[in-house]
């Protein structure tokens, strides 16, 4: 068969070249802020600046994802999900991110932790209670205590309610400076739809009043949520630091069948 | 789209006669790519799962697994004995996304110690998302097929986990197309067993009742239809079957390569075929089988096969029909009962004769 | 129809390279004038219309698309609802019997959704939930055994002819048609085989459904020169992809009636029920019924609908009554003696005798001529000289003119529909008048709670079991 033919003929070669194309040009990005970075350095002021003009934008290099998450877990105050971060960014900032970006995201991380290029923050998992497992997709920061990065049985309520509570009152207070204020309504909204008490109507938006039903039910629940996660971030706290960022190393029980290949045949 | 899985373990049991059907899924062709070698030429016909069939199914679970998989804990938690806003959940989605490689053993392993931490009688989620599972298909430890509920849930009164599917196909007046639920029910008989397998790990077997709830859509947008849960003892027969299948097809194509390696697609003659009206729409080799028995009454669809015999050609039924005598007592009843049949539709023997001639 | 006659039709239609009739009459009425056909495109797993061509068959359609199926805004609808309600008025004008074409179950399907969505859709226009209900009493109509108001191409085709192919293959209308209007100097296996590769159950074929796919995305993008043109051509497929659905329903309507069969001779009390329940329900919006009372008229009118119908066929087909005969429920027999005291009056006792092998016929059957004319019920059976006699008494037919005449020879079929509706109306207005717990409650009512006596049963057991 036409290698050739094979990969790039299907839909499934074309989405991991896709893949790979936008790992890389994200790559360039981030090493190409660096050098403007450096270059912004050494650079001497703007003229525009010594006649009072207001300087021109620097060169438009997007922020580094990293950042962004980061602030955006800073905006958020809790620990979010990578489609919650994804749709967040995008209203809040304007910045479009595609899902595969998150899983490199994490490589990253990972890659800086262990080359021992410090970082005054890391982006981290959400580490299961019981046994440290790396929720991959839930996202916190590292200069969060440990008890706020745990996941609990009870903690699947408490995060949705901590990101309903804090949508709203972004939605509420950020007026002009969101990009996108509706979608931050609508962000919002989806998320208060599954509040109790609370029936979603189309375009009414009841921002306060979700809010305040979110800050009673955490007022009365995250209490228990809080002590467990407490007693599970003291079991977790022995881990080694790396583990309790970025969860307990896991490997394969065993080796998988692989596509095409039949005990005893050939891979067709 | 290759044949792995369980999707692999549907289609052969809606088939278990046909060998060559089991052998694509034991090697996990990709069909398109497995009819060309096959055939020399590109499969003409549609392929695949549409664009607006995935959205929608995607949409469909997204909506129900967002905000801590609110839609589902409201159908599911009253049904199964919890207070739905307690119900912890597990989303193995969210947990272990990727990439397809790892994944399924790592997800396996955390279903694993889930289902251990149950016989322990410790803590266990109510609901688990995307866990993951291995159905045994033969005695070797890569003899396996991974199966993956949608989710699982946690039946208080019997103490163990629920396979559970998510279909976004439409229910009116709370009934589904019975050709859609077909395929669901068989789904969920391989997750089934594919539970009672892990659940014997752990000692948990018995707990494993013959059911599956399957939360689906209604004609309103991604709400869900009330869940039903059906017994499906049928369902769990049928992939019984189909495993015992594929454990007969895997000896047979060792067998066929005992004397050397060769691809399926060289050994397709060699393996026992069993067209059915069925195949029709399920498998991309339908009309090459059924070329391959032109002239026979098997494609004049199963009750013709049924009565004739798969493998009888029409022309020795047109010429029974014209007059040569029959050369067995069943060729001889056959010629009674059609001569018969004629009559309803209004022929005679002779017109009969006269139309066939 | 039995495996046996089906097969042996299935070989005679391949050997002929056409499809064989196994009806001798029409099973469906002359179309009456005018007729509305409806050709729906959906989106496929979301059952939602993107664009319908509908109108008159006889005429050039009218096309509605929707570049965007699943907004909210259903606008593009309006000029269909209008149509359909045009032409519901204008038959309800000429007491007719209506009539909707469609080309295969999943069009009845998207109209059936239609129905559900908009109904009571307090979000959408007057005009949309008029339109929402006139669907639903289509969808409803359909449900009837024999009724004459939807035709369904595909259905109705494969109810009178057999092809050479398995029947899997005939769900395609095109496969099907293929054997029904064979294309002269070639296989009709082969087209039908050409023909399945193209769908026909009302979606886009694959690569224009993955570009309007695509083309939705740039649409959806705003109001520039760029969405513009996606909807342009979107609207464009769309619009293409329901005049290929109307082409073949029409060609499939065209293919029915070339079959050229005579009008069945019994389905003027079919037509009469269909025009009456169509014309009542698509003029006004029924709530479905949901209590014992109204579900039990709801079983009656399907059972008497398919009453009628079986008695339309086996008396008014050929085919379909020597299909009845192999089972023995419909007979030959001649009449070997009339014993009626009094001219036209009851009772009259008519003894039949019949050679036919195959008979279910026993005490109390009813059987009727298939001139409809006579009826009676069957008070003794027995055998005689390799023969077997029946004795009926005359419910029907005692009338000099018409009770039948020893010599007469004539079949006999056990299809008697009685409309017993009225009658049990008054048994339900009693049942919903006394609104028993045990039959409109939820739930089982607990023994006892209507406060009768306690009774020892085993006491009574003992006493009877001593004989007392």
């Amino acid at each position: 068969m036409d290698s050739t033919e094979d990969l790039t003929d299907t839909v499934e070669g074309l989405k991991a070249q896709r893949e790979e194309l936008l790992r890389a040009r994200e790559q360039i990005e981030m090493v190409l802020t660096r050098i403007d970075t450096q270059l912004d350095q050494l650079a001497p002021p703007a003229p525009a600046e010594e006649h009072g003009e207001p300087s021109s934008p620097a060169r438009s290099r997007p922020r580094p994802l990293r950042l962004m998450v980061l602030d955006g877990l800073d905006d958020l105050g809790w620990m979010t999900f990578s489609r919650q971060m994804m749709l967040y960014l995008r209203a809040r900032y304007g910045r479009d991110v595609s899902p595969t970006r998150f899983s490199s995201l994490a490589k990253d991380e990972i890659a800086a932790f262990t080359s021992k290029r410090p970082r005054s923050v890391y982006l981290c998992h959400g580490l299961v209670h019981d046994r440290g497992e790396a929720v991959k997709r839930l996202w916190g920061r590292s200069d969060w205590p440990l008890e706020q990065r745990v996941v609990a049985p009870t903690t699947g309520r408490i995060q949705h309610l901590k990101l309903t509570e804090r949508l709203c009152e972004i939605a509420r207070t950020a007026g002009d400076t969101a990009a996108d204020s509706e979608m931050l309504r609508f962000l919002a909204a989806d998320h208060a739809k599954d509040l109790p008490g609370v029936k979603a109507r189309r375009g009414v938006f009841e921002l306060e009043r979700w809010q305040d039903i979110a800050l009673e039910l955490l007022e009365e629940l995250e209490p228990r949520d809080r002590e467990r996660r407490e007693e599970a971030a003291e079991r977790l706290a022995r881990l080694p630091e790396e583990q309790q960022l970025f969860g307990v190393p896991e490997g394969p029980l065993f080796p998988l069948p692989t596509p095409g290949r039949a005990a005893g045949g050939r891979p067709s | 789209m290759t044949l792995s899985s369980t999707r692999g373990l549907v289609r052969v049991s809606k088939n278990p006669d046909c060998h060559l059907q089991a052998a694509m899924a034991l090697e996990r062709v990709r069909e398109p790519e497995f009819y060309r070698s096959v055939t020399g030429t590109e499969y003409p016909g549609e392929y695949g799962e549409r664009v607006s069939a995935r959205r929608r199914g995607a949409k469909f679970e997204a909506s129900l697994r967002q905000n801590n998989a609110a839609g589902l804990r409201q159908v599911l938690g009253p049904l199964f004995g919890w207070d739905l806003d307690s119900m912890a959940v597990r989303d193995f989605g969210e947990e272990v996304p990727g990439p397809p490689t790892t994944m399924r053993t790592l997800r396996l392993t955390r279903t694993r110690r889930i289902l251990g931490d149950l016989a322990a009688g410790r803590e266990v989620p109510q609901l688990l998302i995307q866990p993951q599972l291995a159905l045994p298909t033969g005695s070797g430890p890569r003899q396996l097929e991974f199966v993956s509920p949608d989710f699982m849930v946690l039946d208080s009164a019997a103490g163990i986990y629920v396979p559970g599917e998510e279909k976004s196909f439409i229910l009116r007046d709370n009934v589904a197309e019975p050709g859609d639920l077909d395929l669901t029910r068989r789904q969920a008989g391989a997750q089934i067993l594919a539970l009672r397998a892990e659940s014997r790990l752990v000692g948990l077997a018995d707990r494993v009742a013959n059911r599956a709830v399957f939360v689906m859509a209604t004609p309103y947008g991604m709400k869900p239809a009330p869940p039903v849960v059906e017994q499906l003892d049928a369902a769990v027969y049928e992939i019984e079957r189909a495993v015992a299948t594929i454990a007969t097809v895997r000896e047979e194509l060792a067998m066929l390569r005992s004397t050397g390696d060769a691809p399926l697609e060289f050994l397709v003659d060699e393996i026992p075929t069993h067209l059915q009206e069925e195949c029709h729409r399920t498998c991309i080799l339908a009309a090459y089988c059924e070329a391959r028995q032109a002239d026979s009454a098997v494609v004049l669809g199963d009750g013709a096969a049924d009565l004739l015999g798969a493998d009888m050609r029409l022309d020795r039924v047109r010429a029974l029909l014209q007059g040569a005598p029959p050369a067995t007592a069943e060729e001889r009843e056959l010629v009674a009962r059609l001569t018969v049949a004629g009559r309803a539709l209004g022929l005679e023997p002779d017109d009969l004769v006269r139309e066939l001639a | 129809m039995n495996a046996t006659t089906e097969t042996l039709g299935r070989v005679l239609a391949r050997h002929q390279g056409r499809a064989l009739p196994i009806r001798s009459t029409f099973a469906l009425s002359e179309d009456p004038s005018p007729v509305f056909a409806i050709a729906p495109i959906k989106m496929v797993a979301e059952e939602i219309v993107q664009a319908i061509a509908f109108g008159d068959p006889d005429g050039p359609p009218q096309v509605v698309t929707r570049w965007n199926p699943l907004s909210r805004d259903a606008g593009d609808l309006e000029i269909f609802a209008a149509a359909l309600n045009d032409y519901v008025e204008a038959v309800a004008r000429g007491d007719q019997l209506p009539r909707f074409w469609l080309p295969h179950r999943s069009a009845l399907t998207v109209v059936e959704l239609l129905g559900h969505r908009y109904r009571t859709n307090q979000m959408a226009s007057d005009s949309l939930r008029r339109m929402g209900w006139q669907c639903r009493a289509i969808a409803e109509e359909a449900t009837y055994g024999g009724q004459q108001a939807v035709a369904i191409a595909g259905e109705i085709l494969r109810a009178h002819v057999l092809t050479g192919q398995a029947p899997i293959k005939d769900g395609h209308l095109g496969a099907l048609l293929a054997w029904v209007a064979p294309v002269a100097g070639r296989d009709p296996a082969e087209v039908a085989d050409e023909q399945a590769l193209v769908p026909a159950s009302g979606v886009l074929e694959r690569s224009i459904d993955d570009r309007v796919e695509g083309l939705r995305r740039e649409a959806k993008r705003g109001r520039g020169p760029v969405a513009a043109r996606a909807r342009a051509e979107i609207e464009t497929r769309l619009t293409q992809g329901a005049l290929n659905e109307w082409e073949l329903l029409l060609e499939a309507r065209r293919a029915f009636w070339s079959l050229g069969l005579p009008e069945g001779p019994g389905l003027g009390p079919l037509v009469a029920e269909s025009k009456r329940r169509s014309l009542y329900r698509l003029q006004q919006d029924l709530n479905p019924p949901s209590r014992p009372h109204s579900l039990a008229r709801l079983v009656d009118d399907h059972e008497y609908a398919a009453d009628l119908a079986e008695d339309a066929d086996v008396r008014g087909d050929l085919h379909v009554r020597e299909l009845a005969r192999r089972k023995g429920r419909a007979l030959l027999a001649e009449v070997v003696r009339v014993e009626q005291p009094r001219s036209s009056r009851r009772p009259c006792y008519v003894t039949l005798r019949t050679t036919q092998e195959v008979l279910r016929v026993r005490q109390g059957t009813a059987l009727r001529d298939i001139g409809g004319r006579v009826e009676g019920r069957v008070e003794d059976v027995w055998e005689a000289r390799g023969a077997t006699l029946l004795r009926l008494e005359l419910t029907r037919g005692v009338q000099r003119s018409r009770v039948p005449v020893v010599g007469d020879v004539t079949d006999w079929v056990d299809t008697a529909p009685h409309d017993l509706r009225r009658r049990r109306r008054e048994v339900h207005d009693a049942m919903q008048a006394a609104a028993s717990p045990l039959v409109y409650d939820q739930g089982v009512v607990g023994v006892g709670t209507s406060g009768s006596p306690s009774v020892d049963l085993l006491a009574v057991a003992e006493r009877l079991r001593r004989g007392a």
